[in-house]
């Protein structure tokens, strides 16, 4: 086997090299940043997170990895050559491994050592204006082990034969997945999750297709569930572009809904809206309005609230975003100079636009240099931290901070007072910004609503609504006159039912002007219908019981809260339950169609085939028909039926092959 | 020993050998008592199947042109009449036909036939 | 009596549609030197591929070495030589390294029977073998295929596009191959006057069909030309079963005929106002006659009046 590898390796790493150099080019031209305008939009200050880096690693390395798969596989593949390897005193699983074990190393090489060498670049001094965390690492890396199923699909798809669509086809779409998974997946879990699962089927059938020379039928059990299980992910991942295509030509109707909005006079009313267009807006006490001059209302008609959320959520962290670590601070800087907040120091961090380099800390006890860290940073209240622009407030759990990054310092404009939990705060929206920068905010504790200056003094305080815990958050709102606030609080989504909306109209010193309650729009009661039934059965019941074994799997972790189908509450677990009790139907129904396919299959591989189609139904009767190969039949001279050209003697009548006629020609000496 | 096969002469390469080692023989190239090459060795250097050469080495030594000394190899022998006298009497007639009948296509005259002989039969004896 | 060395029952190959080796019944002997004959495209490599488990049949058995084809073990194959066509090498490996590497795979390795068809084939050791002739890559994949001293030595086309100079120096080691009695070869080519010098046996594929398996000398002798002079006498052939191919010109026909019976031989002789002589065949006409077209093939000089 040590052979098999220095032969690979020798015959291969120029072309490693080749794919190393041009990555190592992508990524320096991905990472450039000129000191005349960092590039906000396509966020290079996200280093190895940023836009043009992450299209290098999801896009780059599968094109890496499957050239370097069909460069060790096509040129192998003229027909006597493919012979004269696999024709040697070896195992097939040491020629498989002996090819793909230094092709993987290869392609690990060809990828991961520009990932670290130019994460190591950028984690110098003076080399990005932007903090550096190691763990930014970590999207490219899952995109290049997710890429590593694309180096097993090329060794698939170059040795099998037959069909070219579901054998050699189907196998790229499929490791798609694994790709597509990593890149759009918001949880970590779920790309680890996705990744994983299709590299492990991809090496299975890889490893399976070298096994049985490429043919479908001759590969051992485990080999056929892999190559028919990754077949499934890649039909999935067909009618996901199928439907995305469709999208592209025929878009869906926007989405429509109901919203309470305050006009621009203080009116309170519900819109409907269909995507962007403000269908009809009607009072509370349903008068419809129209507008003047115009054929619809449009956003600036309306007054636009400050968001302040009542709920301590678990937190989402996009992990494939930078934010997760520090987020810069945007704003007018005059002075060549970059501000980051750093989650993990949990402090400011200025950096110089052309020295690149970090200069100083600003923490709540002010500016401290590099080196000296001990004093603490801001306790925040929740983990993400955005920023809205110039006006910006650092929300901590006892205090609220609004930092003045042009003066290099973070003023303290709110103390929370023992006793209380302070919930939230964001700044008042303004039409125009006034010339001195200042703002007014809005602050929520579980007692009351205060708004303030941006100095911290106090403009008013009214109390919290009752039965706080029913709702989501509340939005506040103030006309442009600066005299009247409103006030209008939303129910949470996951109380059945939903709490009504509150909305209150405050006077200039916070007294409660107005007050009125918005019942929540009546949801249809969950009914049977034809639809129903149609949706669940087009939901295979192998997908359902993946899904909802993977939750547990989660739910073990500790990841997610999840409650196995027993424990549902009724009436969802009946539902839940018949709903799968049609999938299985439907499963079972796809078998008796299989039928028709069985006949001409094996004894054996008839109890697999029909235990995955009762899972898979539809998707597995495609499976199966695109990825089997069948035998060929000739009419059967004795009997008229067809008979396979596989067996000796007619599947019908028994009769053998017609003997061939002699011509007299024939010489033939029995052997001594 | 020089021997040079021809294939495709319709002639079977065996029956080429037995007649070019007879020829080397009459014409005294070989004498008595020389050692012929190995079956092995005859057969690699002229590049055919040893069995042939073995087969060629069988039909000589039958004829009582080579003997074979075991565990020694082949060997020109004395001549041996192996034949009866018929058997000899009907090659010699077989052989003594074939000539005549080339004579009489190349349309040679009884006189030229004799003269021919007669100078054959002076250079060799 | 042992196991045949190659022994196969009713293989038979599709490749779609069509039938590519036809129900083939074939028997190799150990010890044999067995020339492997048939038309270009008569699935002779196929064949072998199936032997050697390279490709599936679609129905039948094949056994070698007492192993079933499907399911060669290493152990098999290290007992197994094989000569692809085309002579293909690893172009970026130079002649030492492409030793090397064949090396390690086999525990029987002889370097003196790898050094002597080296230099039999003037082959420098430095040269990368991407650079070599097609003779030269010819003696380096015969030299590879040696050195093991395989039991079994398949040999697909040995000789094609090799000089007459090199197309000996490959006889001459497939005879070196058979020093030791147990040593088999089954080779396929064309070459019939170099097939004429080494086989012991031939067996002939006719489109997939195995027509003939024999010994040289019995295909030889069964496969004769006949020629008929009649001058300006009509003649009435009697049936020949084994009638291959008839050649008339004026005043004569030229039959080839396989398997003919005494009997059909005295008819013949027996013919009124007919000469009867037989012409000597060498391997390559007879083959010529016995896989041609079948047919009668005239030259009447009557048609070439006109063109005098």
């Amino acid at each position: 086997m040590k052979s098999l590898f220095w032969k690979e390796t020798r015959e291969n790493l120029k072309w490693a090299l080749l794919a190393a150099a041009g990555i190592t080019a992508a990524m320096f031209y991905a990472l450039r940043s000129n000191p005349n305008e960092f590039q906000y939009g396509q966020e290079t200050w996200q280093t190895l997170c940023s836009k043009p880096f992450l299209l290098i690693s999801s896009f780059g390395f599968p094109a890496v990895a499957l050239a370097l798969g069909f460069l060790q596989i096509l040129t192998e593949l003229r027909r006597d050559q493919w012979a004269f390897l696999v024709h040697r005193p070896v195992t097939r699983n040491a020629i498989f491994w002996g090819k793909a074990f230094p092709g993987a190393m290869l392609y690990l090489f060809a990828v991961l050592v520009p990932l670290f060498g130019v994460a190591w670049w950028v984690s110098l001094p003076g080399s990005v204006p932007a903090p550096f965390d190691w763990r930014l690492v970590n999207p490219p890396l899952w995109d290049a082990i997710a890429a590593l199923a694309f180096y097993f699909a090329a060794l698939q798809s170059g040795v099998m034969s037959g069909p070219w669509f579901g054998r050699r086809l189907l196998p790229l779409i499929a490791v798609c997945f694994g790709a597509i998974a990593v890149k759009n997946s918001y949880q970590f879990h779920a790309a680890v999750a996705g990744a994983l699962t299709i590299l492990t089927l991809s090496i299975f059938c890889a490893w399976a297709g070298f096994l049985s020379n490429g043919s479908f039928r001759n590969a051992p059990a485990w080999g056929k569930a892999a190559m028919a299980v990754l077949g499934l992910f890649g039909l999935s991942v067909l009618s996901g572009w199928w439907n995305a295509g469709w999208q592209l030509i025929s878009p869906p109707a926007p989405y429509s809904g109901e919203d309470l909005r305050i006009m621009k006079d203080g009116q309170p009313v519900m819109v409907t809206q269909q995507g962007q267009w403000m269908k009809k807006v009607v009072t509370l006490d349903n008068v419809e309005l129209h507008p003047e001059n115009k054929s619809a209302f449009s956003y600036e008609d309306f007054l636009q609230g400050t968001y302040l959320s009542l709920r301590f959520d678990r937190q989402f962290v996009q992990w494939r975003s930078a934010r997760t670590y520090f987020s810069p601070m945007n704003g007018n800087n005059s002075t060549p100079v970059l501000w980051y907040f750093v989650n993990g120091p949990s402090r400011f961090a200025r950096y110089g636009l052309l020295s690149r380099r970090f200069e100083v800390w600003l923490g709540p006890q002010g500016m401290a240099e590099a080196t000296s860290l001990p004093s603490p940073g801001f306790n925040l209240l929740r983990k993400n931290f955005y920023f809205y622009g110039a006006e910006t407030l650092l929300v901590c759990k006892d205090a609220i901070w609004c930092p003045k990054l042009n003066r290099n310092e973070v003023l303290k404009v709110y103390s929370l007072p023992e006793g209380e939990k302070l919930l939230g705060a964001g700044p008042i929206y303004e039409q125009t910004r006034s010339a001195d920068q200042r703002f007014d905010f809005a602050l929520d504790t579980d007692r009351n609503i205060q708004v303030r200056a941006d100095d911290g003094a106090l403009l008013f305080s009214t109390p919290q609504i009752p039965n706080l815990g029913n709702y989501e958050r509340v939005q506040v709102f103030r006309t442009e006159d600066r005299s009247r606030y409103f006030l209008i609080y939303q129910g949470r989504y996951d109380r059945n039912p939903r709490p009504p909306q509150i909305f209150l109209e405050l006077s200039a010193s916070g007294e409660v002007v107005q007050r009125r309650e918005v019942p929540p729009e009546p949801q249809e009661p969950w009914a049977w219908s034809l639809k129903v039934v149609w949706n669940a059965a087009m939901q295979p019941i192998g997908e359902s019981l993946w899904s909802h074994a993977l939750g547990g799997l989660y739910g073990a972790l500790g990841i997610q809260e999840w409650t196995p189908v027993w424990k549902f509450a009724e009436p969802a677990r009946a539902r839940t339950l018949q709903l799968w009790g049609i999938s299985l139907l439907f499963g079972a129904a796809c078998v008796g169609a299989g039928q028709i396919l069985f006949f001409r299959l094996g004894g054996r591989s008839r109890w697999g085939w029909t235990v995955f189609l009762i899972f898979f139904s539809y998707a597995g009767l495609l499976a199966l028909a695109l990825l089997h190969e069948w035998p060929r039949r000739k009419r059967c001279a004795g009997c008229g039926g067809k008979r396979s050209l596989e067996r000796a003697d007619c599947g019908q009548c028994g009769a053998p092959w017609p003997a061939r006629e002699p011509d007299g020609t024939e010489i033939f000496e029995a052997v001594r | 020993m020089h021997l040079s096969i021809s294939t495709n002469a319709g002639e079977p390469i065996f029956r080429q050998i037995v007649g070019q080692v007879s020829r080397l023989v009459y014409r005294g190239q070989l004498a008595v008592g020389d050692e012929l090459p190995s079956v092995r060795a005859l057969a690699e250097e002229l590049g055919v199947n040893p069995n042939t050469v073995a087969r060629a080495y069988q039909e000589l030594v039958q004829g009582g042109l080579l003997e074979s000394r075991p565990g020694r190899g082949f060997f020109v022998s004395e001549r041996r009449n192996v034949f009866s006298t018929e058997e000899r009497s009907r090659r010699l007639e077989e052989a003594a036909d074939r000539f005549l009948q080339e004579a009489a296509f190349l349309g040679v005259p009884a006189a030229g036939i004799k003269a021919i002989l007669n100078s054959k039969l002076k250079s060799t004896h | 009596m042992a196991e045949p060395v190659i022994e196969t029952q009713g293989l038979t190959k599709f490749f779609g549609g069509r039938c590519v080796v036809d129900e083939l019944n074939l028997s190799i002997e150990r010890g044999s030197i067995f020339g492997f004959l048939g038309r270009n495209g008569a699935g002779k490599s196929t064949t072998i591929r199936l032997l050697l488990g390279l490709l599936e049949p679609t129905r039948g058995t094949s056994r070698v070495l007492g192993a079933d084809s499907r399911r060669l073990s290493p152990q098999d194959r290290a007992r197994i030589g094989y000569l692809p066509e085309g002579h293909h090498v690893y172009g970026w490996m130079s002649v030492e390294e492409c030793g090397r590497f064949q090396r390690s795979f086999y525990d029987n390795w002889s370097d003196d029977i790898f050094r002597a068809v080296l230099s039999h084939f003037r082959l420098d050791r430095k040269n990368k073998a991407g650079n070599l002739s097609r003779g030269q890559r010819a003696g380096l994949c015969l030299a590879m295929v040696l050195a093991p001293e395989p039991e079994l030595l398949i040999l697909d086309d040995p000789a094609l596009g090799l000089d007459p100079v090199a197309r000996r120096s490959l006889i001459q080691s497939m005879l070196f191959v058979t020093r030791k009695a147990d040593r088999t070869i089954l080779f396929s080519s064309h070459m019939l006057s170099d097939v004429e010098r080494v086989a012991d046996e031939i067996a002939v594929l006719d489109r997939g069909v195995l027509r003939a398996s024999c010994g040289l000398e019995t295909f030889r002798r069964q496969v004769r030309q006949i020629t008929l002079r009649h001058g300006s006498a009509t003649l009435e052939l009697p049936r020949l079963p084994g009638l291959l191919q008839t050649f008339r010109t004026e005043g004569e026909i030229s039959l080839t005929i396989a398997n003919m019976e005494a009997s059909d031989e005295e008819a013949l002789r027996a013919l009124p106002g007919v000469s009867f002589e037989e012409e000597p065949m060498g391997l390559e006409e007879a083959f010529i006659g016995y896989v041609g077209d079948r047919g009668e093939k005239s030259f009447f000089t009557n048609d070439l009046k006109g063109t005098r």
